[in-house]
């Protein structure tokens, strides 16, 4: 015999009861939904457990030290007399320090305990900082991104690429395997690595000087009347691109690589005849007064003098 | 003739190829007059500043040397491996770091002075100290080399990277510097003369010596 089904008992209570038991379940499945959509979202997002804000007032010149062992260091400038910054780490076992001596702010990233995993030493920085700040970044991977700011910059990396743009004053990049990127830099830019890449784009440097031991060097942008321009390389392309406008005085060699130079150069006449060995390709000549010296060294590697297109 | 067209012309007058416009104007202004003037000064004292200096006698060198080690900034010489050893022995290990760069550097800075580099004003400039210096030129690499295979040793078994792809990162480069460097003693080895090739191993020298200071200093993030 089939059994009645058994009302529910929502159905025995009067419609304003109902109307609550209705209400409260709608409520808690928006509840269940909300949670479920701020989870995913949490999920999505980097799992920042450690967030730290800070300002500190600062005159004249103040200079900003970083000492990072992995992450994104992002440094800009701005009119406030402030530094501010926002470090963000994942984990309870590392920590982030930051301290006013006077004019110079102190940022540190230290481990609390031994064996901390790569992925918990991370920990990136959001930088705001006076024009005339002097910085010293040191960042062993990840990201070290520095844009308009005047004073002297020091970034020393292992691993991490560097990107700076429109920036003056002394730069001086040391890379051991960390890509360089420079865009409409002014000042002196000094740049060593041993694997790493460089690329000068658009600067307005009258000083550079970029060493790598396998990495490229490209130098796109205005020979400066009067500038000093040294790319040197063990292996890979160095690259430079100049126009017909440009006043230069070139010499480029290649010990065991190739010289493609499609400059007009005239043959120098007045300076001794640089013989670096018997298996080197070697040219010297100038485009134009010869306002800029430009020296272009490799040992293995190709060295291309191309036409500004 | 009005100034601005004077001073347009300028180039030309420096060269001797006046108007009489252009005397009359020279004559008449005073202001232009002078600066002309000026620049002609200009002119004749430049081939001056293409002339090589005078070499001073010996004995400035000798007295600048004196009062150097008077005042205690140039000490007497001893064997810049005896100084590195000293030093290895005596520095806490982060300060060893620095040493090998610095004395590294010191090393490099005499191996260039005893061949007769230019970047060595107090070196002695007879005949029989350059051929003594080029002599000891290629022990001296080769005692960099040893010395580096030294510090190498000792700085691998000691750098904990946390990070192994940082570690791995210090290994790779460091390969690539002794890779480069035996390329470049090599070249030297069949082309003595050759400058650049010189230039390069000593410029890797010095990497690796700074790359091993630097994975020193590494090992200290965080302690």
């Amino acid at each position: 015999m089939k059994q009645p089904v058994p009302e529910s008992s929502e159905n025995t209570l009067p419609l304003t009861a109902k109307f609550r038991v209705r209400s409260s379940r709608v409520r808690s499945r928006s509840l269940r939904l909300a949670s479920l959509l701020t989870m995913s979202i949490v999920a999505a997002a980097p799992a920042f457990a450690h967030r730290l804000e800070k300002s500190f007032t600062v005159t004249g010149r103040p200079m900003v030290t970083v000492r990072n062992a992995q992450g994104k260091i992002h440094v800009s400038s701005w009119k406030r007399n402030e530094v501010s910054i926002v470090a963000e780490h994942t984990s309870n076992r590392v920590e982030v320090d930051a301290v006013q001596r006077g004019s110079q702010i102190e940022l540190l990233t230290h481990v609390l305990e031994e064996n901390v995993t790569p992925a918990e030493l991370t920990a990136d920085y959001q930088i705001s900082v006076p024009e005339e700040s002097e910085l010293q970044i040191k960042n062993d991977g990840g990201n070290v991104y520095v844009e308009r700011v005047y004073g002297d910059i020091t970034i020393d990396t292992v691993a991490a690429t560097v990107e700076v743009q429109e920036i003056s004053g002394y730069l001086a990049v040391r890379t051991v395997g960390g890509s360089f990127l420079c865009r409409h830099c002014a000042g002196h830019i000094d740049f060593n690595s041993i694997s790493g890449s460089a690329q000068l784009l658009q600067p307005m440097s009258s000083n550079v000087r970029a060493q790598t031991n396998s990495g490229d060097l490209l130098f796109d942008g205005e020979f400066m009347r009067g500038g000093m321009y040294s790319l040197k390389n063990m292996s890979g392309v160095i690259e430079v691109r100049f126009s017909d406008n440009d006043s230069l005085n070139l010499t480029a060699t290649s010990v065991n690589g190739k010289v493609e130079n499609q400059a007009n150069l005239k043959p120098e006449t007045h300076r001794a005849l640089h013989i670096p060995g018997k298996f080197a390709n070697s040219l010297t000549g100038t485009l134009n007064e010869g306002l800029a010296r430009i020296e272009l060294t490799s040992f293995n590697g190709t060295i291309r003098i191309r036409k500004r297109e | 003739m009005q100034c601005q067209q004077f001073m347009e012309g300028a180039a030309d007058w420096m060269e001797g190829h006046w108007s009489s416009e252009a005397q009359a104007h020279r004559s008449a202004c005073a202001q232009c007059g002078a600066l002309l003037a000026d620049l002609e000064a200009i002119q004749h004292a430049a081939p001056l500043l293409a002339e090589p200096f005078a070499e001073p006698p010996e004995r400035v060198w000798l007295s600048v040397r004196a009062q150097l080690q008077a005042e205690g900034i140039l000490r007497t010489q001893r064997s810049w491996l005896d100084r590195l050893k000293d030093s290895f022995t005596l520095a806490p290990r982060p300060v060893m770091a620095g040493a090998y760069a610095a004395l590294f550097a010191a090393g490099v800075a005499l191996f260039f002075a005893t061949s007769n580099h230019p970047l060595a004003p107090l070196a002695p400039r007879d005949n029989a100290s350059q051929l003594a210096t080029t002599q000891t030129a290629a022990p001296l690499e080769s005692v960099y080399s040893a010395q580096l295979a030294n510090v190498e040793l000792n700085t691998m078994g000691s750098v904990r990277a946390q990070d192994p792809a940082i570690a791995d990162s210090y290994r790779q480069n460091l390969a690539i510097v002794d890779n480069f460097i035996a390329v470049c003693e090599k070249r030297v080895q069949e082309d003595p003369q050759n400058s650049v090739a010189r230039e390069y191993l000593l410029n890797a020298y010095q990497q690796k010596a700074d790359l091993l200071a630097a994975m020193v200093d590494r090992d200290t993030l965080g302690d």
